[in-house]
């Protein structure tokens, strides 16, 4: 049944990015092509009177619409993960979806993988189409050599933690925004905005715990980090980024999931 | 296993000073077409929704088969909702694949020949239909499952006459024996002769509830001039 | 002939009713076979179960009967349709009967408005 969830999800989204994608790398490689130096070519064939100035100003334009373009990829990402969370489950399409003989666990996966496939599509796309804007050769060698430097540092765990890392965060981010709407539909009325202020709670004490975590145990004597030691063997880090940062995200994610389940399951209120 | 396709014991939905539904105990047989006749705001789309579970009780319980809504009781339950719930972006065959990936019971052929009888083709976006249209296609999905327990939210709702004919064709064409159909509406006239038996819901409470020819019978009164009676303003 | 029901009476009895009139007018031939209760229950925009109710109220009567592989047909006994076609006739009669004394006609009056508006269709 997830699979199916999936597909379906995937579906209802791919119809927005797949064009705007397809839009943000179409102007980037305009934008490549209609370039200053092309204009400052221009410019030295002393073109007539006027002609210089107006192609100047369209490749103004066009810088200015695949910047917007980039910041629309972003929002959306951003917007359509939340809309398809609190339109699809808590509006009137959630009168089809929670009527589904499916687990209610699976519908928060199936979004959940959805929207982290999308953010890493849209960074993916956004960072591939400032290279295709600018780049003069090839970035391959560039990023192989910044990965071997990497795991010369870090050892080969490292290669794999860090990204681990980024990505568990963006799992736990997006279940934390999920919670927030979950919560803010506990509220009789205004859940819009109470699910803003639970979205700033949550975030907050996000912080808050997680501050008083690592300084309680960056303070206790058992886990005194030697930076000497660090400084020796840099892999040492690892070990560091595991308990510090995997650890308590790894448990977040799981509280803010279950929170959403719990709500989904006893507390829906569909009006 | 009682003999019973949905019960409920007390159950009660409170929105903060309003009942919703207050303390209803019921018990539907299997097979029978059963209507919830009530004016706006008495209470039968929050009890649909309550079986639904799409609300949670404040109180009391419901049961499906036996079963406690969840899982199980999705898979037996065919809802139609008193609002659209399709995503206007969607085209016909959309709407139809989900409903065939999801419930097992859908009969894609009788779905497609009601939807080719109003002229609907696949590849139809619902965008373009109107309210109506929506309201039909709508309706063909949730009767072409072959559910145990059909709920049905207002099915004839807005619509004109002839689309109430088409509306009840549809509920009757597809009507298996051996199911049940509860339907809620505020305009009995219409579908009074498809209805065996009549619960009449008035401020969340049950007032009565009785088989529509004992009604006749014990009244002499058509469904409908009793309910103008019990619930004159 | 299109079903007619009223509002006021139960629902089955009207469906015998006219369920018996079709047959008396041969609609439903003797010996011949009934449709689907479900097909009837269509035609009628009835619940299913309430045209089976009335079919079996018919079946009691000797009217229809079935047989258990084949399905329900319309009795073979030209002597029980005359029956109800008779029966149906005096009730239709006492019906205008009633209404003509209503209306203060007496039975003089009644006949000779009859024979009067039975000419006039002969022409």
């Amino acid at each position: 049944m997830l699979t199916r969830l999936l597909k379906h999800e995937f579906r209802a989204t791919a119809r927005i990015f797949l064009p705007f994608y397809l839009v943000l790398i179409l102007f980037a490689l305009i934008n490549r092509f209609l370039s200053f130096e092309m204009l400052s070519r221009l410019e030295s064939m002393a073109p007539p009177f006027g002609i210089a100035g107006a192609v100047g100003s369209l490749v103004l334009l066009l810088r200015l619409i695949y910047f917007i373009l980039v910041a629309g990829v972003l929002v959306a990402t951003l917007l359509v993960m939340i809309q398809r969370f609190n339109k699809n489950l808590f509006g009137d399409e959630g009168y089809l979806m929670l009527t589904l003989p499916v687990p209610l666990w699976q519908h928060i996966v199936s979004k959940l993988i959805t929207a982290t496939v999308w953010v890493i599509a849209s960074g993916l796309v956004t960072t591939g189409s400032i290279l295709l804007l600018s780049a003069k050769a090839a970035p391959w060698p560039r990023v192989w050599e910044t990965l071997f430097a990497f795991r010369d540092i870090f050892g080969s765990a490292g290669l794999f933690l860090f990204p681990g890392a980024a990505l568990l965060t963006l799992v736990s981010s997006i279940l934390m925004i999920y919670a927030a709407i979950a919560l803010g539909h506990l509220s009789p009325r205004y859940r819009l905005l109470a699910s803003l202020a639970w979205y700033a709670v949550l975030s907050f004490a996000l912080k808050a715990l997680l501050l008083g975590i690592s300084m309680a145990l960056f303070l206790s004597q058992t886990w005194s980090i030697d930076f000497a030691d660090i400084a020796a063997d840099p892999t040492r880090i690892n070990l560091i980024i595991a308990w510090f940062w995997l650890l308590p995200t790894a448990i977040l994610s799981g509280c803010f999931f279950f929170i959403t389940n719990h709500i989904l399951n006893r507390r829906l209120n569909l009006e | 296993m009682s003999s019973a396709i949905l019960e409920c014991s007390n159950l009660t939905k409170t929105f903060g000073a309003v009942t919703a539904v207050d303390g209803v105990t019921l018990d539907i047989p299997c097979g029978s077409i059963v209507g919830l006749l009530g004016p706006n705001a008495s209470g039968k789309s929050t009890f649909l929704k309550l079986c639904n579970k799409l609300l949670s009780p404040t109180s009391g319980e419901v049961r499906i088969a036996g079963y406690k809504p969840g899982m199980e009781s999705k898979r037996l339950v065919s809802y139609l909702p008193e609002r659209s719930y399709l995503n206007d972006w969607m085209k016909v065959c959309d709407i139809i694949d989900l409903f065939a990936d999801f419930y097992p019971d859908f009969n894609k052929d009788k779905a497609g020949n009601m939807l080719q009888k109003l002229n609907i083709k696949r590849s139809d976006r619902l965008k373009t239909m109107s309210r109506g249209t929506k309201e039909k296609v709508q309706l063909i999905l949730v009767m072409s499952r072959e559910a145990q327990l059909y709920l049905l939210d207002e099915p004839i709702g807005g619509v004109d006459p002839a689309a109430r004919d088409f509306i009840l064709d549809v509920i009757l064409a597809n009507y298996d024996p051996a199911a049940t159909i509860v339907l809620s509406t505020h305009l009995i006239a219409d579908i009074e002769r498809i209805l065996e038996q009549v619960i009449f819901i008035k401020e969340g409470r049950i007032i009565l509830n009785k088989t529509v020819d004992k009604i006749r019978e014990e009244s002499g009164k058509s469904v409908d001039a009793l309910f103008r009676e019990v619930f004159r303003c | 002939m299109p079903w007619e029901l009223t509002p006021d009476r139960p629902i089955y009895i009207q469906l015998t009713e006219q369920i018996e009139l079709k047959i008396c007018a041969g609609i439903y031939p003797r010996g011949s076979k009934m449709p689907p209760v479900r097909e009837m229950a269509r035609e009628a925009s009835v619940n299913p179960n309430t045209m089976q109710r009335a079919l079996a109220g018919l079946e009691e009567s000797g009217l229809l009967f079935t047989i258990r592989t084949s399905g329900r047909f319309v009795t073979k006994d030209e002597k029980l349709v005359k029956q109800v076609k008779q029966r149906l006739a005096r009730e239709h009669a006492r019906k205008f009967l009633d209404r003509m004394h209503r209306l203060g006609f007496d039975y003089e009056e009644i006949l000779a408005a009859l024979s009067k508006l039975a000419k006039e269709n002969k022409k």
